[in-house]
């Protein structure tokens, strides 16, 4: 029965990750077609886009992405091709693998199969797993091996023998798949190190042997966080490279009467450290979670936060039912050291509020939820009055309607708000690409303008163009150094910005530009021509399509 | 010995609070903001009419109008709307960070609540919870007052719960003290408390008057 039940949950959480997979999000994304040509590279010249053999850090447009995803590619994009199916393939796996481990591993801590089975489920459904676990790979790969190390190291701690020689690969295996992991897999190491000290000091020989592996696993990944690359996108996107603006000290200094006071109230220890701290709490804020999600349209869903209206209610009763699991008393202990370590690589960034980086809180949170639902169901069962039903019956509405909301903001309102740009899913260059690629030979030039950014990454993608001819041409341009960069370009293709007023005097050019770019009234016939206009979902212009003569 | 314990938290609430930002705030832009006006929430806002016609729109293109009806309707945004300003009411950014998006009821620079208060309000929530503790429910229905105004997250509204939560707070901090233990923790509170209400102060009297204009 039980064996039944957690295949249901597996279905469940397949159907949700592969309905409509290659139409909702609605186009990949830059990262998601870096991670595909880099596979595609790999398979074909055995080294990334820039002709590194086998790389460890896969350069891409400057951030330098974890190798792990890139390298599981390869069979799929061998079987399935350069495809939008095959990037979407394995999250939308690993993510339904993770959803009925994680259900195996609630069972395993709390030996309750109501909490397992309800944790499941909620998170077979939960709209921020879905959200990382239907696109955007490397994010459900890394989640997939967190999930493996904890399950398989309790599975040790219960008798184990070859199990934490299993954890110790699956935590290795998570650090090479995303970035986050990197901060969080060692914290909630030490965590758990500090839980369960008892068990590990009586079986200190297997756990160093465990250990040793994993370091030895790890030890290229150290190396090549030392490289200028990693430094740069660590000083780029953390806190650590963050400088306060000049004007705001300029400002602070001329305010404060003498520079004791200034020193002793805006120096960075007390202004980064409220920042950290804001940071934090954000990650946990009801605005953040139910009410908007994070501002980054690639992972919002439009209308909503990261979680339904209806856990607002089984939140506030999981907790309060806590007690349910207070006999698991470490277990407990790790249920929230891990929410308590979840948000660290969110609140060490830039940004005030990051769903993706701190993905591993969906997991603890769905563990409370469960329990929430089992808390309810004890108060029904325990109350004798006849409107009992009232309460139950309001929260199930509340539950349907959310649920309801979410999958139509998810499939219809989402896309229509996110398509744009590289924060969102930059629609419009598989069309884009389709237009132009057949053209490109009747033209000097085919300059692509990169408002949107990344475009080479689409053309090369879309083009299934041959990396041992590209490798050669690769180059990256930098605007500055804390920008991400653009392929310069390849063949008669150029990636740049478009400046109309200098750029329509090139005979023979072929350009692709948004609006702002080429304006529709400069376009004179005498001189050029409107091949086309390639259009964003909700009919606004999302492309001009320019020949000059 | 109960009751002892009961008067000194109800004192230690009021000093609390009184040492918090938002009576100084109020206090230092009290004659701009008793002329101010009162806007009360609308049932029919324009912004939300046009809102749902325009979703409603794009669910009708895609030919499934009935779901429009059902998930986008005045009712259904206002029950979420009314939530969200429920939720406001414990964001970290209005109780700890920010505050009052008005610049004159909020220095922005920290919330109605200190950040050292945090473990504190944890705690008499425990509290309160463990003792069954009839507080624990008014305080969380009175950020409902909260959605009766336009602007989101406003203090005027919110100013019960506030209250409110300075009273947990109190509790809290009135059991730890009376602990006969952790003094080295006991130290630090202090000195975080007089380093945050130091900083709120420093703040209030020479950033906050150009903030506001008073310069």
């Amino acid at each position: 029965m039980k064996k039944i039940i957690f295949l249901l949950i597996f279905v469940v959480a397949l159907f949700f990750r592969f309905y409509k997979i290659t139409q909702v999000p609605l186009s990949l994304n830059w990262d998601e077609t870096a991670f595909g040509y880099n596979a595609y590279s790999v398979i074909q010249t055995g080294k990334d886009e820039y002709g590194t053999k086998l790389p460890l850090e896969f350069k891409s447009v400057g951030d330098y992405k974890c190798p792990l995803f890139v390298y599981f590619l390869v069979p799929v994009i061998k079987i399935f091709g350069l495809n939008e199916f095959s990037i979407r393939l394995l999250p939308s796996l690993f993510g339904a693998m993770s959803v009925v481990l994680f259900s195996l591993l609630v069972n395993d801590l709390f030996g309750n199969i109501s909490l397992s089975i309800l944790s499941g489920m909620l998170l077979a459904i939960s709209p921020w797993h879905l959200q990382f676990t239907r696109a955007q790979g490397d994010v459900a790969l890394g989640s997939f091996f967190v999930i493996l190390g904890l399950w398989s190291f309790n599975k040790w701690l219960k008798g184990g023998r070859w199990q934490i020689y299993l954890s110790s690969f699956s935590f290795s295996l998570a650090l090479y798949s995303y970035f986050s992991e990197r901060l969080f897999v060692p914290v909630l190491l030490l965590a758990i190190a500090a839980i369960y000290q008892k068990e590990i000091k009586k079986r200190l020989k297997p756990t160093i042997k465990a250990f040793l592996l994993g370091f030895l696993l790890c030890l290229p990944l150290v190396f090549s966080m030392l490289s200028s690359g990693q430094k740069g996108k660590i000083l780029m996107t953390t806190i650590f490279g963050y400088q306060r603006p000049d004007e705001y000290l300029q400002k602070m200094k001329r305010e404060d009467i003498f520079s004791g006071i200034f020193n002793l109230y805006h120096n960075q220890l007390v202004e980064y450290g409220l920042m950290v701290i804001d940071h934090y709490f954000n990650q946990f804020s009801p605005s953040f979670l139910f009410v908007k999600g994070p501002p980054d349209d690639r992972q919002k869903i439009y209308g909503m936060g990261m979680m339904f209206w209806s856990d607002v209610i089984l939140l506030v009763v999981g907790m309060a039912n806590i007690w349910l699991i207070k006999s698991k008393k470490k277990e407990t202990a790790l249920l929230f050291s891990w929410l308590a370590v979840a948000p660290l690589p969110a609140v060490i960034t830039r940004d005030p509020v990051h769903a993706r980086r701190a993905f591993e809180m969906v997991y603890p949170l769905m563990v409370i939820l469960a329990l929430g639902i089992l808390g309810i169901n004890k108060w029904y069962s325990r109350c004798k009055s006849k409107f009992r039903i009232i309460p139950i019956a309001v929260f199930l509405t509340i539950f349907f309607w959310s649920f309801g909301y979410y999958l139509l903001s998810y499939y219809l309102l989402t896309p229509l708000r996110t398509y744009q740009g590289p924060s969102g899913w930059q629609y419009g260059y598989k069309q884009l690409v389709e237009f132009v690629s057949p053209l490109k030979d009747k033209y000097n030039q085919v300059v692509i303008d990169t408002t949107y950014q990344g475009p080479y990454l689409f053309f090369l993608f879309y083009e299934k163009y041959d990396p041992a001819k590209y490798q050669p041409q690769a180059f990256l341009v930098k605007k500055d150094e804390w920008s991400l960069g653009e392929g310069r370009g390849y063949d008669n293709y150029q990636f740049r910005d478009i400046y109309w007023p200098r750029d329509r005097s090139l005979p023979k050019t072929l350009f692709a530009g948004p609006p702002e770019r080429i304006s529709k009234k400069d376009i004179d016939p005498k001189q050029s021509e409107l091949l086309t206009t390639i259009y964003f979902p909700d009919g606004k212009e999302a492309f001009y399509v320019v020949a000059t003569k | 010995m109960k009751a002892r314990r009961m008067n000194l938290s109800i004192i230690i609430f009021i000093l609390l609070f009184l040492m918090s930002p938002t009576p100084w705030t109020l206090l230092f832009n009290f004659s701009r903001l008793s002329k101010a006006e009162i806007n009360f929430y609308k049932f029919n806002s324009p912004v939300f009419i046009s809102e749902i016609n325009f979703t409603r729109g794009q669910i009708k293109e895609a030919g499934i109008a009935i779901y429009g009806k059902i998930f986008i309707n005045k009712f259904t945004y206002f029950m979420k709307d009314a939530g969200q300003r429920y939720l406001e009411s414990f964001d970290s950014h209005f109780l700890f960070t920010q505050g009052d998006l008005s610049i004159e009821k909020s220095t922005r620079n920290s919330g109605p609540i200190y950040w050292i208060w945090l473990p504190f309000l944890g705690y008499g929530f425990y509290l309160c919870y463990k003792n069954r503790s009839k507080i624990l429910v008014f305080v969380l229905l009175l950020p409902i007052l909260g959605i009766l105004i336009r602007e989101e997250y406003e203090t005027f509204s919110r100013l019960p719960f506030i209250i409110g939560m300075y009273y947990i707070v109190g509790l809290g901090v009135t059991e730890f003290f009376n602990k006969k233990k952790y003094y080295w923790t006991k130290a630090l509170v202090l000195i975080l408390l007089v380093f945050e209400y130091s900083r709120f102060l420093h703040y209030l009297l020479l950033h906050y008057p150009y903030l506001v204009g008073r310069y």
